[in-house]
C-alpha cells in the first residue's frame, strides 16, 4: 500500500512556540478563518491554541480547553477532554486543524496535542429522497461521515463490526471507511476491496460516485457493479450477507459491493412485508424491467415488420388510430421516448413545486395535444406511459437509468431487424451480463453460475424460517444465520 | 481494472449437462420430423430417434472416458501423446474445419428460417452478418461466460417448448400415430442416420474438459445432457405426426415451427406463435454456434501456437460467413448440411473411439 503524498511537505514541529505559530500561519496563508490564541497558565507556561472557525465546537474549546490551560498549575496542563492525541509532525497538525480539530502547542515542547472538537452545521437525519418506503425505517444517511457510521453502528451492535478508516485525495483529504463484519466477510474479497481503493491517488475525491467508478471491474459497462444507497438498513443487511460497504464523507450515498444484477431488483421492504406479497412484487419488478427495456422496441417491430403477429382486432384498432400520423412508427417512438427523457430531466432540475407541474403539463397536455394534432398515435402515448411507469417502479435509480439508455439501442435494433433484432439485442445484453464481474463475482450469480441454495431469496422471497443461510455465492466464513440448523 | 478470481471458472456437472444439451439442440430439430417422415411409415420414427440417442450416449461415454483418462489436459496435447505430432495436428485440423462448417451451416440456416418466418425483404447476407457479429462478440468474452450463457438461455428454450407442447395437446390426434411398428428395420436405420445428425455436438466436451472441476462425474452429466434433447426430439416428432399426419409432415419443411403456428394460446395476444417460437429458438442456435466457434478457435490455436485469440476470430468469421453464403439453392444448402453431418460422424464417434482404443493398447500413464 502506498501512502498518498501529503500536499504539505513533511516537517517536524520545532520546540519554539513562536516559530511554530509562524510556520502554521504561513502554511495556511494567514487564513481569515484560522483562530490562533496565545495563553499563559498560572504556572507560567505559554500555550497556543489553533482551530478553524466554523468547523470546531467553540463551546468545548472555551469552557474546557482554555479554562484547563489557563488554570493549570503544573508544568504540563491536564486537558479534561475525551479525544486527544499527540504528534510531532507539522503536516499532521495542520491537517487536523483543517478537519476541525483543535491543536494545542506548548512552549519548549515539540509535541502538539490534537483535541477532537469537530462540529459543524450539518443536515439532520431525514427520510431518504431517492429510496422512500412505505414500511420501514425513515432515517437516511446525511453528508456527515460520523453520523453515517453511527447510523450503521446503531443497527449492528456486533463487536465484530469493523470500520477501517483512512483519508483519500491528496488535497481533499476525504474521510473514507471500509465497513465489514469480521467473521462473516470473505477475506479474499476484503483484500481485493482494500487493494483497489488504495490505488486511488488523485487530488480530489468527489463523493462516492468517484470511488464507485474508479474501483468498478468494468468501467465501460452501463450497468452499476456497486450499489449506492441512502438507507442505513440496506447497508447493514448487506453487511450481514457478507458484503462490504464503503462510507464516504460529504455524501449521503454510501457504497455496497459486490453486487449482482438481481440485487437491483430487491428492496429492503421485501423483508419487512409478508413473504407472499414480497414475492409477487418482486416478480412484478422483473416484468417491469423487461417492459421498460423492450416495450417500445416491440411496438416498433410489430408495427414495422410483423403486423400479422397481432390479433386482427387489435391490429385494426392500432391501424385505425395511426391513420393520419405522418411518421413511421420508428420516428414516432424515438420522438416520444426522447421527449419523455427530457421531461424527466427537466422535472429533476426544476424546483419541487414547479417540477410536479411540469410533469402534468408535459405528460397530459403535450401528449394530448400531440395526439390531437395527429403527430403521434394514442397507442404510442400508452406505450410511452407504460415504459415510464415501469422504469420508475425499479428500486434502484442507477440501474433504472442504465436500462433507459439500453432501451434506445434496442429500439434501434428493432428498427433495423424487427423481432430478430430484438432477440439479437437480448442475446447481446446477456453476453455482456455473462462477462460482467463485480469484485470477481459474476454479475448473473446466483443464476449463472448457479447456486440453487440462494434461489430462495432471488425471484422468490422465501419465508424467514427457510432463509437459514447467508448467500452461498458470497463465500462467507460464517455460513448460517440461524442456530440449530 | 484487473479482477480477482474466485475460482468460479471451473465447471461442475450441471454446467456440463447444460452445455451438451445446448449445443445439441439447434437447427437439426427444426427439420428432423420432416426428414424422418419422408421414409418412415406411421409414427415408427421414435425407434430411430431412440436408437440415435443410444448411439449418441455411447459415443458420449467414450468421450467421457477419454477426458477422464487425461484429466486436466487439452485435447490436442493428449492426442499428440497417444499418437504422434503430425497426427495430432491433422486431428485438430479436422475438428477445426468441422466446427467452422457447423457455424457456417448454422448462420445460413438462421437466415433461411428468419426469412421464411420473420421477414421477406431483408437479404440473407444481412441477417447472417448480424447473427455472426453477435456470435463473435460472445466468443470474444471469457470461456466461463460462454458457458454461463447456456445456463441463461436453455431454460427459456425448454420452457417455451413445454408451453407449445402443452397447448398443442388439444390439436394432437392419437389416431394419426397408428398403426405401430410397420416400418422395415433398414428404413429405421436410415432414419437413425438422420436423427444422429440432429444429435451431433456432444463432442464439445473434448474441448471444455480442462475447465472441469476435478471431482466431476462427467458420465452422469453426459447422459443427462444427451437425454434432454432426445426426449425433446421424441416429443416433437410424435406431436408433429399426431398433428399433421405422416404425409403432412413429409411435406412441411419446418414441422417443429409449424406446430407452434397451429397452437392457439388463450388470451390471443400473439396471433402467430411461430414467430415467437422461432425467435426464442434463435437463442439455442446461438448457443450452438458460439460454442462451435469457440471450439474451432481453440483447435486452430492448438495447431498454430502463436495465434492470438482475437486474430483467430477475425480470420475465422469472414471464412465461415463466405462458406455459409456459398450455397445458391436449397439442394446446395442441404449438401452443406450433409457434409457437416458426415464429418460429424467422424468427429463425434470415430476419432474419439480410435483415440481411446489406442490409448488403451498403449497402456501408458493414466494421468499426465
Amino acid at each position: 500500500m502506498k501512502e498518498p503524498k501529503a500536499a504539505v511537505q513533511p516537517a517536524e514541529l520545532s520546540s519554539s512556540l513562536a516559530e511554530n505559530i509562524e510556520q502554521i500561519r504561513s502554511k495556511l496563508g494567514n487564513a481569515a478563518d484560522l483562530l490562533v490564541s496565545e495563553h499563559c497558565s498560572k504556572s507560567g507556561v505559554k500555550y497556543a491554541v489553533f482551530c478553524i472557525d466554523g468547523l470546531s465546537n467553540r463551546l468545548i474549546i472555551q469552557e474546557h480547553l482554555l479554562e484547563a490551560l489557563i488554570g493549570s498549575e503544573s508544568d504540563k496542563a491536564e486537558l479534561p477532554v475525551q479525544e486527544i492525541k499527540s504528534t510531532r509532525r507539522l503536516d499532521d497538525a495542520i491537517i487536523s486543524i483543517l478537519s476541525g480539530d483543535t491543536v494545542v502547542l506548548m512552549e519548549g515542547m515539540s509535541d502538539a496535542w490534537i483535541v477532537g472538537t469537530k462540529t459543524w452545521n450539518s443536515r439532520s437525519v431525514e427520510e431518504p429522497q431517492t429510496e422512500a418506503l412505505i414500511r420501514g425505517p425513515r432515517d437516511g444517511f446525511t453528508e456527515s461521515f460520523r453520523t453515517n457510521t453511527a447510523l450503521i453502528r446503531r443497527r449492528l451492535r456486533d463487536p465484530n463490526l469493523r470500520f477501517e478508516s483512512f483519508q483519500l485525495g491528496r488535497r481533499s483529504r476525504t474521510d473514507v471507511s471500509i465497513v465489514y463484519v469480521e467473521g462473516i466477510v470473505n477475506d479474499q474479497l476484503l483484500q481485493e476491496v482494500r487493494r483497489r481503493i488504495h490505488t486511488i491517488d488523485v487530488d480530489d475525491v468527489t463523493g462516492s460516485g468517484f470511488i464507485e467508478q474508479w474501483i468498478s471491474d468494468h468501467f465501460l459497462s452501463p450497468f452499476p457493479q456497486i450499489m449506492s444507497t441512502e438507507r442505513p438498513d440496506k447497508v447493514t443487511a448487506a453487511l450481514m450477507q457478507g458484503k462490504i460497504a464503503i462510507v464516504v464523507d460529504n455524501t449521503p450515498f454510501q457504497l455496497i459491493m459486490p453486487m449482482t444484477i438481481f440485487s437491483f431488483f430487491h428492496s429492503p421492504e421485501d423483508y419487512y412485508q409478508n413473504w407472499t406479497i414480497s414475492t409477487v412484487i418482486r416478480v412484478m419488478r422483473f416484468g417491469a424491467a423487461f417492459l421498460a427495456t423492450f416495450l417500445p422496441a416491440f411496438y416498433i417491430a410489430l408495427l414495422e415488420y410483423h403486423h400479422g403477429m397481432l390479433p386482427s382486432q387489435l391490429a385494426f384498432s392500432i391501424a385505425g388510430s395511426r391513420e393520419g400520423v405522418p411518421f413511421p412508427a420508428v420516428v414516432e417512438a424515438f420522438a416520444m421516448e426522447a421527449t419523455l427523457e427530457l421531461l424527466r430531466e427537466a422535472g429533476v432540475r426544476l424546483p419541487k413545486p414547479i417540477g410536479q407541474t411540469i410533469g402534468i403539463v408535459g405528460g397530459l397536455v403535450i401528449g394530448e395535444a400531440a395526439v390531437r394534432a395527429g403527430i403521434v398515435s394514442p397507442i404510442m402515448v400508452i406505450v410511452v406511459a407504460i415504459t415510464a411507469i415501469s422504469s420508475f417502479s425499479l428500486p434502484s435509480y442507477t440501474f433504472a437509468i442504465s436500462l433507459r439508455m439500453i432501451r434506445f439501442l434496442i429500439m434501434l435494433a428493432a428498427a433495423l431487424f424487427g423481432l430478430y433484432g430484438i432477440v439479437l439485442s437480448y442475446i447481446v445484453l446477456n453476453i455482456h451480463i455473462a462477462n460482467l464481474m463485480s469484485f470477481g463475482i459474476p454479475y448473473a450469480t446466483p443464476f449463472a453460475p448457479t447456486f440453487t441454495a440462494d434461489w430462495k431469496d432471488l425471484l422468490l422471497r422465501a419465508p424467514f424460517r427457510l432463509l437459514t443461510g447467508r448467500p452461498r455465492m458470497m463465500r462467507t466464513k460464517d455460513k448460517n444465520r440461524m442456530k440449530n440448523k | 481494472m484487473k479482477t480477482f478470481e474466485y475460482g468460479d471458472n471451473r465447471i461442475g456437472s450441471r454446467e456440463v449437462a447444460m452445455m451438451i444439451s445446448s449445443i445439441m439442440i439447434g437447427v437439426g430439430i427444426l427439420t428432423l420430423p420432416n426428414q424422418l417422415a419422408k421414409h418412415i411409415n406411421s409414427s415408427d420414427g421414435w425407434i430411430s430417434i431412440a436408437g440415435a440417442g443410444l448411439i449418441a450416449a455411447a459415443c458420449g461415454l467414450v468421450i467421457c472416458r477419454l477426458t477422464s483418462r487425461f484429466q486436466g489436459d487439452t485435447f490436442h496435447r493428449y492426442t499428440e501423446r497417444i499418437t504422434a505430432r503430425p497426427v495430432a495436428i491433422l486431428v485438430s485440423a479436422v475438428y477445426g474445419v468441422y466446427f467452422l462448417l457447423y457455424l457456417s451451416f448454422a448462420i445460413r440456416s438462421i437466415a433461411r428460417i428468419s426469412k421464411m418466418y420473420l421477414f421477406d425483404n431483408t437479404p440473407v447476407s444481412f441477417i447472417s452478418v448480424a447473427f455472426l457479429l453477435v456470435v463473435v462478440y460472445a466468443v470474444f468474452g471469457t470461456k466461463a461466460a460462454l458457458l454461463r450463457l447456456n445456463t441463461m438461455f436453455l431454460p427459456i428454450v425448454l420452457l417455451i417448448s413445454v408451453i407449445v407442447m402443452l397447448f398443442a395437446i388439444q390439436l394432437a390426434d392419437i389416431g394419426n400415430l397408428k398403426p405401430f411398428l410397420i416400418t422395415r428395420p433398414t428404413e429405421l436405420l436410415s432414419g437413425t442416420k438422420d436423427a444422429t445428425y440432429a444429435l451431433l455436438g456432444f463432442e464439445i466436451l473434448l474441448f471444455q474438459a480442462p475447465l472441469l472441476r476435478p471431482a466431476v462425474r462427467t458420465e452422469k452429466a453426459m447422459l443427462i445432457g444427451v437425454a434432454i434433447p432426445v426426449v425433446l426430439y421424441l416429443l416433437t416428432y410424435l406431436y408433429s405426426i399426431a398433428i399433421f399426419t405422416r404425409e403432412g409432415t413429409a411435406q412441411i419443411i419446418y414441422p417443429t415451427v409449424e406446430i407452434a403456428k397451429e397452437v392457439r394460446v388463450p388470451g390471443q395476444f400473439f396471433e402467430r406463435m411461430e414467430s415467437v417460437f422461432f425467435t426464442v429458438w434463435i437463442m439455442t442456435i446461438f448457443n450452438s454456434s458460439c460454442m462451435a466457434m469457440e471450439a474451432s478457435v481453440s483447435c486452430w490455436r492448438a495447431i498454430f501456437a502463436g495465434l492470438n485469440q482475437r486474430t483467430c476470430i477475425w480470420i475465422m468469421s469472414p471464412v465461415s460467413f463466405t462458406i455459409g453464403m456459398l450455397p445458391q439453392n436449397v439442394s446446395q444448402y442441404n449438401k452443406l448440411g450433409s457434409a457437416v453431418s458426415y464429418i460429424g460422424y467422424g468427429t463425434a464417434a470415430i476419432i474419439p473411439i480410435v483415440l481411446l482404443a489406442t490409448a488403451r493398447l498403449k497402456g501408458g500413464s493414466r494421468v499426465g
